[in-house]
């Protein structure tokens, strides 16, 4: 951590001191045995597909591969959507899209949902940290504000920062909404002519003076906002916040790589020249159209950015190891969505929900956990939450549309249902009636496209013969084909009556 | 009599309504453009009182900007010769603002991407800047664009009945809701 860094960090630290919460912790005598804290680390757009862990031909992840040994590893675990924003409003409320309705391009969880947090859950005896690196992911932790001890700002870390959120202490989620997404957006022709050009200015000078020495292809930075960061300093602040943060706490840490643009480091760019031909899927009708050749150089890329980010959770783990944060602490490894690179489609922009764009990691380590479990059974972000306020001692709450997590408190083996949600050009007060839904059960996963084409249309896939997804087993119609359709449509028809009128 | 000198050089209130009818207009007119380009995916998930909000906060700014730039009128006008400036208050500048910002209106919409934003470089600003401040003096030269230039003031000023009071109440709706 350089001194820059402390400061932004002491900087951010010093008005949370200020919060009634956060001094009471301080002031309270220290327990004996404080309960056990709780750590979150998202990594966005990470596709457990492309990961070494569960399997991957290229070795991306041997650091995940270490931190497996001491975790529960969940192989056949899905996100709420797509995208960041149903797939973060899934993990923090355990509902999914078609009950919170963040269903939208920097949508937001409706009203009533808000109270229904996985911050609430914990209540005001835990000390509640949120670091949304991601911008998209602020959207949705800032409506947490009241259940949150601390957020610290995106730009927390980075070396060019230009978001205006933080200032708005009372207001940061509209804040977050007009300003940063939209009247001081760098992507695009700003709302404000003056301020925003000037902003845009000096954002564009610095990117072009800035030292990106160490990142062949750029330093990492999210396309959509003036953030730019370093992974190394990312990882060495977070290092030094993990150290400080008063037991107990629970802390949502969601970083932004390794989504796009993929901006590996020296020691990785160029790892993965090496011959490997991912399997060549059919051109899907709602995919884009980038070909095979496009397809597998950002598969590179992107497998080369997680070699990077993978060595530097590392250096985290060995941090957190040697100042004994594994011995008191939840240690949850996952991500909000996937990423594809298959039938056209890059990245997750999209309708469609195959494997690689839904079937995200996780690995929990609980405290002292010294050997490797694994869990085959399908499980969802919406499982999170209850299964991390019964393992802390506390109830599940009754909004809750997860289970426990098998190993944590839940049953293996269980034939339960699961469903991920695409309906970002729906209306969130309206019936999703333009949307993809898939329903996973057992082996089995069907999608159902609605609303895209004059008919409806299905795919069903055995995952566990054909694990690429490359034969619809639904024009055969076998008999299952139509207990999982009458079950999601059914399931669909349940999340839309609220909303018809 | 220095500072009765000074306040000789400040514009009149017609004057300086008419300078701020038009930098609002601009300002105003841009925003609200890029207000409904946006409109469409906010319906998607936010209430007609979110939208109001964010119309708030971009109105606040547009307000802030443009008393920036009349901030820099006023100053020039102050300090400037009275020749260059003071005597030609109002059609000096309009045709600052109408250029200045009909540049930052051309170069925003065709470059959108950070990557090869022109304003990046001071060359180019300053050069920008020089051009931009000579064309202005010369087009104010011309009787006939003075003229109109004037005459477009007068008549921006009604604008001002519509700007003022929804500034006021976004103003409003803004401190609230950072205050409160």
């Amino acid at each position: 951590m350089n001194r820059r860094d402390f400061l932004k960090l002491t900087g951010a630290a010093a008005p949370a001191l200020l919060l009634p919460g956060v001094i009471s912790k301080l002031r309270s005598p220290r327990k004996q045995s404080p309960p056990p804290n709780v750590i979150v680390i998202v990594f966005d757009a990470m596709s457990a597909r492309n990961l070494s862990v569960y399997g991957y031909a290229r070795r991306t992840s041997p650091n995940l591969e270490r931190f497996a040994e001491r975790a529960t590893v969940y192989h056949a675990h899905y996100t709420g959507g797509n995208f960041t924003i149903p797939g973060v409003s899934t993990l923090l409320t355990g509902t999914y899209p078609w009950t919170h309705r963040a269903i939208n391009q920097s949508g937001a969880i409706e009203g009533s949902i808000v109270e229904n947090s996985i911050f609430r859950a914990f209540g005001d005896e835990y000390h509640r940290v949120a670091f949304p690196q991601s911008v998209w992911s602020s959207f949705i932790v800032t409506q947490f504000v009241r259940d949150l001890d601390w957020i610290l700002p995106s730009g927390s870390f980075s070396e060019v920062d230009y978001l205006l959120n933080e200032h708005f202490r009372n207001d940061q989620n509209r804040a977050a909404r007009i300003l940063d997404d939209f009247v001081f957006v760098p992507n695009e022709a700003p709302a404000s002519l003056v301020f925003g050009s000037l902003q845009k200015a000096l954002y564009a000078r610095d990117l072009a003076q800035i030292d990106s020495d160490g990142y062949p292809r750029g330093l990492p930075h999210n396309a959509n906002y003036p953030l730019q960061f370093r992974l190394e300093s990312l990882f060495d602040g977070l290092a030094s916040l993990l150290q400080h943060l008063e037991s107990p706490f629970i802390t949502y840490l969601h970083l932004f790589p390794p989504h796009a643009p993929y901006r590996a480091t020296e020691k990785f760019y160029s790892t993965f020249v090496d011959g490997f031909k991912p399997l060549r899927k059919p051109q899907h009708r709602f995919a884009d159209t980038f070909s095979n050749t496009d397809l597998n150089d950002a598969r590179r890329s992107y497998d080369e950015y997680i070699a990077s980010l993978d060595w530097e959770f590392g250096r985290l783990m060995d941090a957190m190891n040697s100042s004994g944060i594994f011995d008191n602490s939840y240690v949850v490894i996952t991500s909000d969505h996937g990423e594809m690179f298959e039938r056209g489609e890059k990245a997750h922009s999209t309708p469609l929900l195959y494997d690689p764009v839904v079937h995200i990691p996780l690995l929990i380590s609980v405290p002292s956990q010294i050997s490797r479990k694994d869990i085959y059974s399908p499980t969802s972000a919406v499982d999170l939450l209850p299964t991390l306020t019964q393992l802390t001692g506390r109830p599940i709450p009754n909004w809750c549309e997860g289970t426990l997590l098998p190993g944590l408190g839940g049953k293996e083996g269980e034939r339960r249902s699961i469903f991920v949600v695409e309906a970002k050009m729906n209306s969130a007060f309206r019936p999703l009636t333009m949307a993809t839904v898939a329903i996973r059960k057992g082996n089995h996963k069907l999608i159902h496209y609605t609303g895209y084409e004059a008919e409806d249309s299905f795919e069903l896939y055995d995952l566990s013969e054909d694990r690429e997804e490359l034969e619809d087993l639904y024009p055969g119609q076998p008999s299952f084909a139509n207990q999982l359709k009458e079950e999601l449509l059914e399931s669909l028809f349940k999340a839309n009556k609220p909303y018809i009128k | 009599m220095f500072k009765l000198s000074l306040f000789k050089k400040l514009p009149s209130l017609e004057q300086a309504s008419q300078v701020f009818a038009v930098i609002a207009l601009v300002n105003y007119s841009w925003a609200t453009l890029r207000f409904f380009y946006r409109f469409p995916s906010w319906l998607f998930y936010s209430s007609v009182g979110e939208i109001n909000v964010y119309f708030s906060y971009l109105i606040v700014v547009n307000l802030l900007e443009s008393a920036l730039l009349f901030a820099l009128y006023i100053v020039a006008s102050l300090f400037l010769p009275p020749k260059w400036f003071h005597e030609r208050f109002v059609s000096r500048s309009i045709s600052l603002t109408i250029l200045g910002l009909g540049y930052l209106i051309y170069v925003n919409y065709n470059f959108p991407s950070t990557d090869s934003y022109p304003l990046a470089s001071y060359t180019r600003v300053l050069t920008v800047a020089v051009l931009i401040v000579l064309l202005a003096f010369l087009v104010d030269r011309v009787a006939f664009i003075r003229n109109q230039l004037d005459g477009f003031a007068n008549r921006a000023v009604v604008f001002l009945y519509v700007i003022i009071p929804v500034s006021a109440a976004a103003l409003l709706v803004v401190l609230f809701r950072n205050i409160f």
